[in-house]
């Protein structure tokens, strides 16, 4: 009984710790891949090599 | 001057026997002797040789000393970058041609005649000029050798072999004790660093070659060291400095007004305002540089692609999509490839980010890869795949593209 107690206890616990899943926070990859192509890729141009 | 090898090269063109043309003046053998070089003759003798083949011993004399002053101020031109002078010398160069293999600047010719090829970009030509050169280099001086290691560098830059250029100049330096006070070598060394993604070393030849200029009043250079610093001052995030040389080479260049320049300074101000994140300035001098730029080549394609992609941030969809789709087909026609390519993953992405994942993978990873100076942009490439697999749970793929990254 007391182990019964003790594994019930551990397992609510583990159930609380667990973090839940929040809807509104949920990223897709589209926004991942949205976010991350944000950064310049442009190229300077070069004086010339002569 | 080799007056020997004149000798019987008048000879031969005008079809004179050693016989005919020794009558009364020396024996057979001594002109032979003197043809072969194995034999000084005295003045007298080289004089009356000429004379009969109608050839002037003063001039000679004289010839040989314009080959030298030609040579001077050709590798002068070249360092101050006088384009218009440096075809009229070499043209001057090239109608006196046929003696030059006689004087003793026969080696300084032909290697002023490859850096000659460089600056105009005819690469193959040029390519054929270092085989000739190569055959000879055993013959070089020192200063002659040197100048042949410092233009083969040259030659590796307008391939894009960075590293290869890099370590010659390493060498050349190193043999010099680290001392070079080629002002123009030193800018060749700033363009190499800066294209091997090393913006501190850039800065520090491009500083050192840029004091050497102003001394000189080398015009022309100065203004390309400024672009070169502004660049790598942009890339190693010292924006104040970078705006500094902007803002000075566009006064300067506004004033001179040096159309040639000028779109290329407004293009380096709009990158230096994408890097702050200045958005609509950026977008300002692009299209600023765009409209100066009438000729649709490999600059109009960077600084097309430059508007694409800010007008892609600023959500301004049909517009990206318009310069996206022009620079996929300039660059086609043009056979430049990355601008095309990253245009493509941007119109692939309007659709569906997924394929565009996929094609970054296929193609635009393995080409930035294979040309193996793009270490920046893989790493934000390494970054989001990277990224973008973690969020899928799929690990094993997320930590290889972390790897490559270390």
């Amino acid at each position: 009984m007391k182990k019964a107690i003790i594994l019930l206890f551990s397992f609510s616990l583990l159930v609380f710790a667990t973090p839940g899943n929040d809807v509104n926070n949920q990223h897709t990859s589209y926004d991942l891949v949205k976010t991350n192509i944000q950064p310049a890729q442009a190229d300077p141009i070069y004086p010339p090599v002569g | 001057m080799e007056f020997g090898p004149l000798i019987k090269y008048y000879r031969t063109q005008k079809g004179i026997t050693q016989k005919e043309l020794a009558a009364g003046i020396c024996s057979i053998p001594h002109l032979s002797k003197i043809e072969n070089n194995s034999k000084d003759a005295n003045e007298e003798t080289i004089s009356l040789l000429l004379e009969r083949l109608e050839v002037s011993f003063e001039e000679m004399e004289e010839k040989e000393e314009l080959i030298k002053s030609l040579l001077k101020d050709f590798g002068e031109k070249i360092n101050f970058y006088l384009r218009d002078e440096i075809e009229i010398i070499f043209n001057r160069l090239k109608e006196i041609e046929h003696v030059i293999p006689f004087s003793a600047h026969m080696y300084s010719y032909e290697l002023y005649k490859y850096r000659y090829l460089l600056f105009k970009g005819l690469l193959a030509e040029a390519d054929t000029q270092r085989d000739i050169l190569s055959k000879q280099k055993k013959n070089f001086s020192q200063h002659e050798m040197y100048l042949f290691r410092y233009y083969n560098a040259v030659s590796l830059i307008l391939k894009g072999n960075h590293k290869k250029a890099d370590e010659i100049f390493d060498e050349l330096s190193a043999e010099n004790n680290n001392e070079t006070t080629n002002g123009e070598l030193l800018y060749h060394w700033a363009l190499v660093k800066s294209a091997l993604d090393q913006p501190g070393h850039a800065i520090h030849f491009g500083r050192l070659a840029l004091q050497i200029f102003m001394n000189q009043h080398n015009f022309y250079r100065i203004l390309h060291n400024l672009m070169l610093l502004g660049i790598n001052y942009t890339n190693s995030k010292i924006y104040e400095e970078a705006q500094v040389c902007f803002n000075h080479l566009i006064r300067n260049a506004e004033l001179l007004k040096e159309e040639k320049m000028l779109p290329q300074i407004y293009h380096n101000m709009g990158y230096l305002q994408d890097k702050m994140n200045n958005v609509k300035e950026a977008l300002h001098y692009y299209e600023k540089s765009l409209s100066l730029q009438p000729v649709k080549n490999q600059h109009y394609l960077v600084t097309l692609y430059g508007i694409g992609e800010i007008n892609y941030n600023l959500n301004l969809i049909e517009n990206a999509k318009e310069c996206f789709l022009q620079v996929k087909s300039l660059s086609k026609d043009i056979g430049i490839k990355k601008q095309g390519l990253l245009a493509e993953f941007y119109l692939i992405h309007m659709d569906s980010p997924e394929k565009a994942i996929k094609y970054l993978e296929l193609k635009v990873i393995p080409y930035l890869e294979g040309s193996k100076e793009h270490k920046e942009e893989l790493i934000r490439y390494y970054k989001l795949l990277s990224e973008h697999y973690n969020q899928q749970g799929k690990y094993l793929e997320a930590v290889n593209y972390l790897s490559k990254i270390t």
